[in-house]
C-alpha cells in the first residue's frame, strides 16, 4: 500500500511539479487510507454474519464472492432507481435526438482526454508497447482529429484501449476483493475502487480543472461519459434483464468477467476457465441424465 | 448386366467395410476430429445462419430449427450440470428430467428469436487452440457487424472427449454464458435454501415470459 502511494505521488510530482501538490497528494493519500480502511471495516463486520454453515451452500456462497450481498443489493435497488428514473431517460433521449456522428466526435473527445492517465498506467503496468500506442494515438487524434474529436488513429489500426490504475494493482498481482456495489458508480471491489480514487488523482484534467477555478468540470466530464455509457448499452441490457432469472448476479458476473478480459487486455481466449465444465466420467448427474435419455 | 450389378454390390460392400473400419478406429477418429475443430465451429455457424435467419419461417418452426443445431452442436446436459454448481449432487431423476427440459427450453426461446433480427452479420475464424488433456479447445472467431461497427470477439470452447465436437460455452468478449447462468441460477437456489425446485419454478416463470414477448 505504502510503495503504490509512492509510486502514485512521485508520478504525479513529475507531471505537476511544486510544493502545493505535495500537500495535494498527502491529502490524496490520506483519503485513500481512509476509504479503504472504511471499507474493510464494513467488509469484515458483514462477512462474518452471513456466511452459511451448510457445506454446499457454503461453497456457492464463497464461489459468488458476495459477502455484503444485502447491502449491495440495497445499493443497487438505488442504482436501478435512479436509471430507470433519470440516467436512461436522459441516455435514450441523447440517443435517439443526436445523430450517430456527433455523439461518436463527444465519445472520440472523452476517450482522448483520458490518455494522460491511460499511459501512466501503460508505464506502470511496464507495457511500453501499449504506452507507445497511447502517445501516437493521442498526438494522432489531436493534431488529424480536431482536437480529439476524430479518430483516424482507430482507422490506422490502434485502436483505443481503456486501462485504470485498478487494472494496474490486478497486473501487480492484487486480488479483486469481494464485491461492492457503489452507489451512482456501480459494480465495483476494494481493488477498482482504490484504483478510481488513484486514477483521478493521476489525470491532470483534474488539476487543471481545481488550479483554474473550474471545479465543475470534471463533474460534467463524468456526468456525459456515463451518459454516453448508458446509451451504448440501452438494448443489451434491456435484452439481458429480459431473460435473467437476477439481474443483481447477472450484473455482478458480467462486470468480474469484463473485468478480467480488461486485465488481460482480451488475450486470455487461449484459456480454459475454472471450474471447467468438462466433467469426467462418473458424474452422478450427467449419468442420471443418460439413463433417462434412452 | 449382371456383370455391373455385382460390381456395383462389390463397391457397396467395400464402402461399408471401409465405413465400419473407420469407426472402429476411435484414434483416428478422435484425431480428425480434433483438427477440424474450427471446422465444425464454421459449419455450425454457417448453418445457423443459413437455416435460422430466413424470414418467410414461422417462430415455432425457428425454434424448432434451433433446437435440433443445439442438439446437435451443443453438450447441452453437460452444460446444465455445469450450471448447477454444487447443487446438481442434491438433484434426484425426477429433478434432473424436469430440469434438463426446462434448460433447453429457457435456451431455445432466449436465442431462437434473435436470429430473426440478423442484418448480414458476417463470422470469421481466427483460430483454434490445441486440446487440452481433457479434450477441451477454444475456437476465436470474430463476428463482424454489418453496419462497420468494431467486430465482437467470440470464443466458442469445444470438447471432443468422447470423439465427438460438442461446444459446451461461448464467451462474448471474454463473458462466458456458461459462467454467468452459473451464477444466475445457483443465486436463485441459494436464496430458496438450497432448494433445486425454486429454480425450476423460476424457470417456468420465465419461459411463459419469453415466450409471451
Amino acid at each position: 500500500m505504502i510503495i503504490q502511494a509512492n509510486v502514485n505521488c512521485a508520478n504525479l510530482n513529475q507531471m505537476t511539479t511544486g510544493q502545493e501538490k505535495g500537500i495535494w497528494c498527502n491529502t490524496a493519500i490520506r483519503s485513500i487510507y481512509r476509504i479503504a480502511f472504511a471499507v474493510v471495516a464494513v467488509l469484515s463486520v458483514a462477512a462474518c454474519a452471513g456466511t452459511p454453515s451448510y457445506p454446499m451452500a457454503r461453497a456457492m456462497y464463497l464461489e459468488a464472492n458476495d459477502p455484503i450481498e444485502p447491502f449491495n443489493r440495497g445499493v443497487y435497488g438505488f442504482n436501478k432507481a435512479l436509471d430507470s428514473g433519470f440516467i436512461k431517460p436522459v441516455a435514450t433521449t441523447y440517443r435517439d435526438s443526436l445523430p450517430q456522428t456527433p455523439r461518436n466526435a463527444i465519445r472520440n473527445f472523452l476517450n482522448n482526454l483520458r490518455a494522460p492517465v491511460i499511459l501512466a498506467n501503460n508505464i506502470l503496468q511496464g507495457d511500453i508497447d501499449a504506452a507507445k500506442v497511447t502517445i501516437a494515438r493521442f498526438m494522432t487524434n489531436t493534431i488529424v482529429g480536431f482536437g480529439g474529436f476524430g479518430d483516424p488513429a482507430s482507422d490506422l489500426g490502434a485502436k483505443f484501449r481503456n486501462e485504470d490504475f485498478g487494472q494496474t494493482m490486478a497486473v501487480w498481482g492484487l486480488g479483486e476483493g469481494p464485491y461492492i456495489m457503489l452507489p451512482l458508480l456501480g459494480p465495483s471491489n476494494p481493488r477498482d475502487a482504490i484504483g478510481i480514487v488513484v486514477d483521478s488523482f493521476l489525470d491532470p484534467f483534474n488539476t487543471w480543472a481545481d488550479n483554474t477555478g473550474h471545479g465543475e468540470a470534471p463533474m460534467a466530464r463524468k456526468g456525459v461519459h456515463g451518459i454516453d455509457l448508458r446509451s451504448r448499452h440501452i438494448k443489451n441490457l434491456d435484452d439481458l434483464e429480459k431473460s435473467s432469472l437476477d439481474f443483481y448476479t447477472t450484473i455482478r458476473s458480467l462486470h468480474r468477467q469484463l473485468r478480467t478480459d480488461a486485465i488481460t487486455n482480451g488475450n486470455a481466449g487461449d484459456s480454459i476457465p475454472l471450474p471447467s465444465i468438462s466433467f469426467d466420467d462418473g458424474d452422478k448427474f450427467l449419468d442420471q441424465s443418460a439413463k433417462l435419455k434412452n | 448386366m449382371r456383370m455391373i450389378q455385382r460390381r456395383r454390390v462389390v463397391h457397396a460392400l467395400a464402402a461399408s467395410v471401409v465405413c465400419v473400419l473407420l469407426a472402429a478406429l476411435p484414434g483416428t477418429a478422435t484425431a480428425s476430429a480434433r483438427e477440424s475443430t474450427s471446422d465444425f465451429v464454421k459449419v455450425l455457424g454457417d448453418r445457423a445462419i443459413e437455416l435460422l435467419t430466413v424470414q418467410h419461417i414461422t417462430e415455432a418452426e425457428r425454434e424448432t430449427r434451433f433446437r435440433l443445431l443445439l442438439q446437435e452442436g451443443f453438450a447441452v446436459r453437460r452444460i446444465g450440470r455445469f450450471v448447477l454448481g454444487r447443487y446438481a449432487r442434491k438433484a434426484d431423476a425426477d429433478i434432473i428430467r424436469q430440469y434438463n427440459k426446462l434448460f433447453e427450453d429457457l435456451i431455445v426461446v432466449t436465442y431462437a428469436s434473435q436470429f430473426a433480427q440478423y442484418s448480414g452479420q458476417t463470422f470469421a475464424i481466427r483460430r483454434a487452440t490445441k486440446p487440452t488433456r481433457r479434450g477441451d479447445s477454444i475456437v476465436l472467431t470474430e463476428i463482424a457487424s454489418a453496419d462497420g461497427g468494431p467486430p465482437i470477439r467470440v470464443d466458442w470452447q469445444v470438447n471432443n472427449a468422447k470423439g465427438q465436437n460438442k461446444i459446451v460455452d461461448v464467451r462474448i468478449e471474454g463473458v462466458s454464458m456458461s459462467v454467468t447462468q452459473r451464477e444466475e441460477f445457483t443465486t436463485v437456489i441459494r436464496q430458496n435454501n438450497g432448494d433445486i425446485n425454486a429454480l425450476l419454478k423460476a424457470l417456468r416463470k420465465k419461459i411463459a415470459y419469453l415466450k409471451s414477448k
